[in-house]
């Protein structure tokens, strides 16, 4: 018993020792790790842009899966601020950051894209930093397993030929380097900046007319003209907060400039440059009175013919043209709405029906019938005394297979609740063939209201004369 | 009859680490590291530097409580304080050498299983005392360092035909020293994992064969010498024999 | 978390990422034990064994004691200690067992324990990452089937390699390459080999 004790008691103290060597070692490093994995995390960062290694840093950590957005400041010893680094996620899953660094007076010294790669000899994480005219300032490798002597070489020999170079059209080292793959990884990393700084751009812009937006998307892409795209701009819980256009204008007059203009329901919200390089005060305050529009709908708007700076007829034309987008833009939209394909109407046909109002045939752009849209009404208050409903009018596109593409309603008089059950009812007749059977008239429904049975009934009527459209069709 | 052992000098028990019983070469021992961190001179060396550390201070505390352990507890103790020499060699790494802690990676801690400081601990600081073990372990440490640096500096030159310096290891200096422009011949093989395994075979195979050169004109001399005590004593009876002669005469 | 990230992951650690040829792990039993294709048929068992069942105790010790505490600067020791223990268990199981594979893989057993292939894949484990990705528990499955894929590569190769060796003994080889050297270079030809194998999962 006693060897066995004497054993144990041996361990323990071998034990109680290590382990208080090694407390009192990490204790002692802890701090000095911490601020070296600071430092390493965030020194390249603040050299890229020319910015003094800083001191201390201070790191504002939003919740990441609200904003993901991090905030590293820069003290120096005298707790001065050096900058600031603002990260944000980019939805590229390629792409690992983006940051946008600011100096000391909170100018924008320009944005930096962290690509994080596994190429075949290990890891390699590359920043590609440029400023606001989307020159290169630098490209560097953070962190690699690669082999040291290629890195080394590259560092050496080529990475220095990014800067000063446009990050658009970027001329890439060809040839044998001698280290192919590192080197891919790093033409990759700048070509993935490339593609994700021109979208960072446009939502940078779209930022200054919607300070919430989050993310946008494409609407419409124009490969002609001077409006470049429609962007629809969506907020962090991606609700759609509007709609922009992208200008583009390049005159010999002065130099070429970038506008975004932001149009709400056909009405005017605002313009602003698109580009910080291009932001001169004179552009700006040529802007500026443009601004009195807003709140008017395009279609109302008369643009001054304005003459005070080289500027103003090229953002005369440049917002008449993005109104003229609108409105061709909403009539198309409308006409989607009840036929996708659809690019034409034909005219308007009254008939004097019970139900059917009147019927209006769509067209695609081969000049093909796609089918037809019927409006349909009823008063309900006509079904029973106690009952106090209204005129309820729909819009249902039927196509010439009978298959109802859309049904909406255009007026209607009942109370809130049964207004929401009413469009619930009217969205399920999308992609039928016909009036629904009585049973599957919803009985949720039927019971609340004469409405539902309203809504059949016309639609039945619909139905009814739609026959004979379709047989003229053909 | 076999003379007892005469006690190496203190030099020798250095010395013999680096060269007579070279952990890499010789004893084939920590081959993993050898293989793992030799792409480039000086992670090799960086390694070796590290060992020296943990072969060291293990091998004085082994050395010193050899006494208090009982036979049955002394592997899980040795691995005690080994691993605990490798946990604080790697803190430190990492908090003064950040560049050495991320290019040596996962075989920081490895270095807890590397053959050779068991291999030390058990066979030599067991049982010598204290300063003859500090001096042991300085040596088979100085040897791995040095072969870790000879494999780097091999597999780095004929992979890129340059040797870095001051990248990894915190030096007051950076650059490459060697740089011959062999950009054409570069055999990126080298810095891969099969160029770790061929070029450590080669250089024992080269070692090897200055051993059998070395052992061949050992034999060589020792024929030679027993070649000239025979003459010498074919002689010695000659004389004898004439002598002999001479006074019988 | 679908069933092909357990194929990828057993693929990877086994082919792909072999521990012994590309990674480098556990060369001391590949050199040492790999003259006969028994013993090395029993060393591959023994430490598939070890190893993963050491990588499930590990990877549980890291993340349900070292982690809460935030001690997970003592890993190595934690990890060295538990390996060290479950060798002490096998070797007293084998003895049991057959004493002809006691004496077979004689020296090796208990040098498992400085085997870095299984500490080795023991810190690989928790710096992959499973947990962060999976889960702690789904991780763990991960980790654990890499081990065995781990185990499974060093078996395959050290099987290999030991009837490489086999043959290699009858051929006529210069005498300064005799043994190891020679050993050496074909493992690098073998890891020529394994390299083609990149990029299949």
């Amino acid at each position: 018993m006693l060897p066995k004790l004497k054993i144990a008691l041996i361990l323990f103290v071998i034990g109680a020792v290590s382990g208080a060597g090694i407390v009192g070692v990490n204790s002692f490093t802890e701090d000095i790790i911490e601020a070296n994995r600071l430092r390493e995390e965030h020194e390249a960062y603040f050299d890229i842009f020319g910015l003094d290694m800083p001191e201390e840093f201070d790191v504002d950590e939003e919740p990441q899966d609200v904003y993901c957005r991090r905030e590293v400041k820069g003290y120096d010893a005298d707790r001065e601020t050096i900058g600031e680094i603002v990260f944000f996620c980019v939805a590229d899953e390629d792409v690992y950051e983006r940051a946008v660094a600011y100096d000391k007076d909170g100018n924008r010294l320009g944005q930096v894209f962290r690509v994080d790669d596994v190429n075949n000899h290990g890891e390699i994480s590359t920043l590609v930093a440029f400023d606001g005219n989307f020159e290169i300032l630098d490209v560097r490798i953070v962190h690699t397993t690669n082999t040291p002597n290629y890195v080394q070489r590259i560092e050496d020999d080529y990475l220095g030929d990014f800067a000063g170079q446009d990050i658009r059209d970027v001329d890439f080292y060809d040839g044998s380097t001698g280290a192919t793959i590192t080197y891919n990884s790093i033409r990759q990393a700048v070509n993935l900046t490339a593609a994700n700084a021109e979208a960072d751009r446009a939502l940078d812009a779209y930022r200054k007319v919607y300070p919430e937006a989050d993310n946008y998307e494409r609407a419409f892409d124009y490969t002609l003209g001077c409006i470049r795209y429609r962007d629809a701009v969506y907020d962090i819980e991606g609700n759609l907060l509007g709609h922009v256009y992208m200008a583009q204008y390049d005159d010999e007059g002065h130099d070429p400039i970038d506008l975004v203009v932001a149009v709400e329901d056909e009405t005017f919200k605002d313009v602003v440059v698109a580009r910080e390089d291009q932001a001169s005060e004179t552009l700006m305050d040529a802007l500026d009175k443009y601004r009195d529009y807003t709140g008017e709908h395009v279609g109302d708007i008369d643009i001054a013919a304005y003459d005070d700076t080289v500027y103003d007829s090229s953002i005369t034309h440049l917002l008449e043209q993005s109104f003229v987008r609108c409105v061709e833009d909403d009539e198309q939209r409308e006409l989607r709405e009840f036929f996708r394909w659809a690019t034409r109407t034909g005219e308007v046909e009254t008939i004097d029906n019970d139900y059917v109002e009147s019927y209006q045939p769509y067209y695609d752009e081969d000049d093909e019938l796609l089918g037809h849209v019927y409006i349909g009404e009823m008063d309900t208050s006509d079904l029973t005394d106690d009952y106090s409903g209204g005129l309820l009018r729909i819009k249902v596109s039927i196509d010439l297979d009978g298959l109802i593409h859309n049904a909406v309603i255009e007026e209607i008089n009942e109370s809130n609740f049964a207004n929401d059950l009413l469009e619930e009812e009217i969205a399920r007749y999308r992609g039928m063939e016909g009036p629904m059977e009585e049973e599957d008239v919803s009985d949720a429904f039927s019971s609340a209201t004469y409405s539902g049975d309203a809504l059949n009934t016309i639609i039945e009527a619909i139905y009814a004369h739609n026959g004979e459209n379709i047989e003229e069709g053909e | 009859m076999a003379k007892p052992k005469k006690d190496p000098g203190l030099l020798a028990v250095f010395t013999k680490g680096i060269i007579k019983e070279n952990p890499v070469f010789v004893a084939l021992l920590g081959l993993c590291p050898a293989l793992a961190v030799t792409s480039s001179l000086e992670t090799g060396l960086g390694m070796g530097v590290l060992v020296v550390f943990v072969l060291t201070l293990s091998n004085i505390v082994v050395s010193l409580i050899r006494r208090l352990i009982p036979e049955e507890i002394m592997i899980p103790s040795y691995i005690i304080v080994i691993a605990t020499f490798v946990t604080i060699v790697e803190m430190l790494t990492e908090a003064f050498a950040p560049a050495l802690f991320d290019s040596l990676g996962i075989f920081i801690p490895l270095i807890v299983a590397n053959c050779l400081i068991m291999s030390r601990a058990v066979a030599y600081a067991s049982e010598n005392n204290v300063g003859r073990s500090a001096i042991d372990g300085l040596g088979m440490a100085v040897g791995f360092g040095l072969a870790l640096g000879l494999i780097g500096l091999t597999r780095e030159f004929l992979a890129t035909g340059a040797i870095a310096y001051g990248v990894f290891i915190p030096l007051p200096v950076e650059g490459a020293i060697l740089g011959f422009d062999i950009a054409p011949l570069n055999m990126e093989v080298f810095v891969g994992p099969a160029g770790g395994f061929i070029v450590i075979g080669v250089w024992l195979a080269v070692f090897n064969a200055i051993g059998l050169y070395k052992s061949r004109k050992r034999k060589e001399a020792w024929d030679r010498w027993v070649e000239k005590k025979k003459r010498e004593k074919a002689e010695k009876k000659k004389q004898k024999a004439m002598e002999s002669a001479g006074g019988s005469a | 978390m679908s069933p092909t990230v357990f194929f990828v992951a057993i693929v990877s650690s086994m082919l792909v990422n072999n521990i012994v040829l590309l990674r480098f792990l556990g060369i001391c039993p590949f050199l040492g034990v790999s003259k006969r294709s028994e013993t090395a048929v029993g060393m591959s068992a023994a430490v598939m064994f070890v190893m993963v069942v050491s990588s499930v105790l590990t990877y549980l010790i890291y993340y349900y004691i070292l982690e809460p505490f935030e001690i997970t600067y003592i890993s190595t020791i934690a990890f060295i200690l538990v390996i060290a223990s479950l060798v002490q268990l096998v070797e007293m199981f084998i003895k049991k067992i057959s004493k002809k594979l006691y004496k077979s893989l004689g020296i090796y057993l208990p040098l498992i324990v400085t085997n870095c292939a299984i500490i080795g894949i023991a810190e690989t484990n928790v710096r992959e990452g499973y947990a962060t990705e999976y889960g702690v528990l789904p991780g763990l499955g991960v980790a654990t089937v890499s081990a065995l894929g781990a185990a499974l590569g060093f078996a395959l190769v050290i099987f290999a390699f030991s009837t490489i060796r086999e043959r290699l003994e009858a051929a006529d080889v210069p005498p300064a390459w005799k043994g190891i050297p020679i050993s050496l270079v074909i493992a690098g030809i073998m890891a020529l080999a394994f390299l083609g194998l990149e990029g299949l999962v």
